[in-house]
């Protein structure tokens, strides 16, 4: 006899992207990133949630998972966040299972690194995609990770 | 003086010092309790009359006791147990008894009722008192001294009462502390005339002379527990005043503040503008925001989650707007705050900061909320230096800011007032302009493209304004539209063609334009139904003129109606086609029996080569669809001879009249069908 499995607590996804510069304002400077990917990954982790924050050129893309709640008041803060502007929510959907289990907060830049030409192209497709095709691009940013 | 040299001469000074203090203080905290029990009402009034007769009994009983063993007797003394207590009772519910009866609003009679019970139960007091302490002498009482102790406590008694109760008001308050001293008069003044009135000498043989330390013993006893009581009696006095004034703070709290959101509420707001408005303040700004697209969430969503997006974005503009920022909600979605010392192009990078960050996406409750919002600023004192007036202007730049398609926002000037002011006075005039038979219908004849034989005539409205003259449709219908007066309008000017048309030939119809929200209105048919019976033209002969706005938004309902009024009979026509969204598959869906090709391609036709090829293609497309198809705007020969050599079937514009009145219309067809005969 199998015990029929308890189903997984479900898990709410947010995706949107939004332009790397202050409201009316200034670019943001690289330190300025990874302030932000530093209280992400402090925030996410103490209520739960994982998701992924790519920054290509002058663009955020950002997946955040997790419970719903939590979702909801974190993606809050990010709304009154003025140090990005032009916001887009792309998708929000309720899955099974996360897709950056183990990332609090992953961040993955395009730069000038010419070593990173593949990643930096990657980032490119992605961008291009998420709008259209928003499930093949988050398997292409998992993959990012690998 | 005989009380005099009886406080001096037959008393321990410490004794009697130690009474006054009691006296004093007992009187002190007797009042304010006193106060308190007048305050109150009800079961409460009866409970603090018991503690005010607890604490006020027992600081008179302690006075007149300490006084007592204060009194040097030359002999011998003691005291019954029995009848102490008695005069303790008395004390209390005597004095009790005269606070409650004190307390009646009105009533002339209640200080002298209360007073007088306070007065006497001091007296009956002190006199039970004296019957318990016992001399092994030969006493002797003053019958007048009695009378005069009685009356002056009874007297004084009164006196602080009235005090007491004029203490209550506003401009009264500093009677209270007269009130103390007349009550600390009145028991004092009892307890020496009363010992006056009372002498003891010696029987010959005993020993004479009160044990002065065991009695200093206890009075200090007495003292103690008396102060004891009575300030049990002010602690309570004091935790009622806290407790009082918490809740006060509490229920200003809850009477400033918007319960849903915690920021102020319009009361508040008001409340502070005003204090920034007074003289000698520096200047500031106020911004009011409001929501765009939330009766919809509100509607559709439910109210619990409505509210919900209203703390979101409550939270919003908080988190946005400086810290020291005055933030209210006015109601409904409506916000507003204040800002000082701010330039106006901070304000206006706020505002342009607060747009953006309301514009973003609400996710509660798993659902997605998309919101926006405009914002009309004041600067304070330049637009305005009333509460008043900077509201007033602050809405009308915020209307500025919605009329500029919403999601910005907008420094008030000028100009907006008298555009809005212009509207206003429109407005007023707007909803008269019917009953005033202001209105009036002229027509602008159509021909047959053939023949060149009139078919009919388009019914077109004026309003001809006492002051501005005569408006054009294109002035009032959209401002008739957004004041929900075009139904009557349109009803009216519905019933007008239809008499007037009844008198033409006839094979000669007349064409009518329904606005989009008419279509909108459930009861058009029915009112257009009415119409026709009364004026007893037939449905065949009337055409309906319709923009492809109206088929825009709901189209379920559009089609319904639409298919309900060819039922009756009548035709429908497409006005000003080729401008709008101009989807074919309107021609498809809905009920169409005429397109009339917009007035701006006839214009330009036939040498401008795009426009002739849409009439071109618009009449080719009338034909393949069945569809009859009418050139609006005719103006010179060649673009009749175009129009109609492409095909349209009937053709319209200044070169074949312009738009004339009734008198003038009959005449026209008349003299036609003369012609023709
Ligand atoms: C592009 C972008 C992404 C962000 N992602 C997150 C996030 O995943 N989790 C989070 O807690 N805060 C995130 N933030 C930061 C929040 O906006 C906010 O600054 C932060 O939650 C405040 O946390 P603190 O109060 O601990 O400083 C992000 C900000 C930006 C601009």
């Amino acid at each position: 006899m199998t015990s029929t499995p308890t189903p997984a607590p479900s898990v709410q996804r947010v995706l949107y992207r939004s332009k790397a510069k202050r409201i009316g304002g200034a670019p943001l400077a690289p330190r300025d990133v990874a302030a932000i990917v530093d209280t992400s990954v402090r925030n996410n982790r103490s209520c739960g949630l994982s998701g992924i924050l790519l920054k290509v050129d002058d663009t955020f893309i950002q997946l955040v998972e997790g419970e719903q709640r939590a979702i909801e008041a974190t993606f809050e803060r990010i709304c009154v966040d003025e140090r990005h502007s032009d916001l887009v929510l792309i998708d929000m959907i309720t899955a099974e299972t996360r897709l950056f289990p183990e990332w609090s907060m992953a961040h993955v830049g395009s730069d000038a690194d010419p070593m990173r030409l593949q990643v930096n192209r990657d980032l490119k497709e992605i961008s291009f995609t998420v709008e259209t095709h928003p499930e093949a691009a988050l398997k292409q940013m998992r993959a990012l990770l690998r | 003086m005989p009380v005099l040299s009886c406080i001096f001469a037959e008393h321990d000074l410490g004794m009697v010092l130690l009474a006054a203090l009691m006296c004093v203080a007992g009187s002190f905290v007797t009042v304010r309790l006193w106060r308190r029990t007048l305050q109150a009402s009800g079961r409460m009034r009866l409970e603090w009359s018991f503690l005010t007769g607890v604490t006020a009994g027992a600081a008179i009983w302690a006075t007149h006791f300490i006084a007592m063993l204060g009194y040097l007797a030359p002999v011998p003394v003691s005291f019954d147990a029995q009848l102490t207590i008695v005069s303790i009772v008395i004390a209390i519910a005597g004095t009790g008894l005269g606070v409650y009866l004190s307390a009646p609003e009105r009533g002339r009679i209640a200080p002298l009722v209360g007073g007088a019970t306070i007065g006497l139960s001091i007296a009956a007091m002190h006199y039970v008192g004296m019957f318990a302490y016992r001399v092994d002498g030969v006493v002797s009482w003053s019958d007048f001294y009695i009378a005069l102790s009685i009356a002056s406590a009874i007297g004084f008694s009164v006196v602080s009462t009235a005090l007491v109760r004029a203490s209550l008001t506003e401009k009264g308050r500093r009677y209270r502390h007269l009130a103390v001293a007349s009550l600390v008069v009145a028991i004092v003044a009892l307890h020496f005339t009363a010992m006056t009135a009372f002498s003891v000498s010696p029987v010959a043989g005993l020993s004479s002379g009160a044990d002065s330390a065991a009695f200093q013993a206890m009075a200090m006893a007495v003292a103690i527990a008396a102060t004891i009581i009575v300030f049990t009696g002010l602690s309570s006095h004091v935790i009622d005043d806290d407790t009082r004034a918490a809740s006060r703070r509490e229920l200003e709290y809850i009477a400033s503040h918007d319960e849903l959101t915690g920021l102020s509420n319009r009361r508040k707001f008001a409340a502070d503008l005003e204090e920034h408005c007074r003289p000698g303040a520096g200047p500031f700004h106020l911004v009011m925001v409001d929501l765009d697209r939330f009766k919809p969430v509100n509607d559709t969503l439910g109210h619990a989650l409505g509210d919900r997006v209203l703390s979101v974005a409550a939270g919003r503009i908080r988190h946005v707007i400086p810290a020291g920022a005055q933030l209210a909600r006015l109601g409904g979605d409506e916000f507003a705050f204040i800002a000082g010392g701010m330039s106006d192009d901070q304000v206006d990078d706020l505002c342009r900061r607060l747009v953006e960050v309301l514009s973003r996406p609400v996710i509660t409750q798993g659902h997605v909320i998309e919101l926006g919002a405009s914002m009309g600023a004041v600067r304070a004192f330049a637009d305005g230096t009333t509460p008043d007036e900077l509201i007033q202007n602050a809405d009308i730049a915020l209307y500025a800011a919605k009329d500029a398609g919403r999601s910005c926002h907008r420094f008030f000037e000028a100009r907006m007032a008298e555009k809005i002011q212009l509207r206003r006075a429109l407005e007023q005039d707007l909803r008269r302009a019917i009953s005033r038979d202001e209105l009036e219908v002229h027509y602008q004849p159509k021909v047959d493209a053939r023949s060149g034989a009139f078919t009919g005539a388009e019914a077109l409205v004026r309003w001809n304004h006492p002051e501005r003259g005569q408006l054009s449709p294109a002035v009032f219908v959209p401002l008739a539209e957004e004041l929900g007066l075009i139904n009557a309008i349109g009803a009216w000017v519905l019933a007008r063609a239809c008499a007037d048309a009844a008198t033409w030939p006839p094979h000669m119809c007349v064409a009518v334009n329904l606005s989009p929200v008419q279509i909108m209105d459930r009861r058009l048919v029915r009112s257009i139904r009415k119409i026709l019976k009364e004026t007893g033209y037939p449905a065949e002969r009337l055409e309906l003129e319709i923009t492809e706005t109206a088929l825009l938004g709901n189209d379920v309902q559009a089609l319904a109606t639409l298919k309900e009024i060819r039922a009756l009979g009548m035709k429908i026509s497409l006005d000003d086609f080729g401008t709008g969204y101009s989807s074919l598959s309107y021609l498809h869906r809905f009920p169409i029996d005429r397109i009339k090709i917009d007035r701006s391609f006839v214009a330009r036709s036939p040498n401008d080569a795009g426009s002739a090829s849409i009439i071109q293609a618009i009449a080719r497309l009338g034909a393949s669809l069945g569809i009859k198809v009418t050139a609006e705007g005719i103006e010179t020969e060649s673009q009749r001879r175009f129009s109609s050599d492409e095909g349209c079937s009937e053709l319209q514009g200044y070169l074949i009249s312009r738009p004339v009145p009734h008198a003038q219309l009959a005449a026209l067809f008349a003299k036609a069908r003369t012609e023709v005969a």
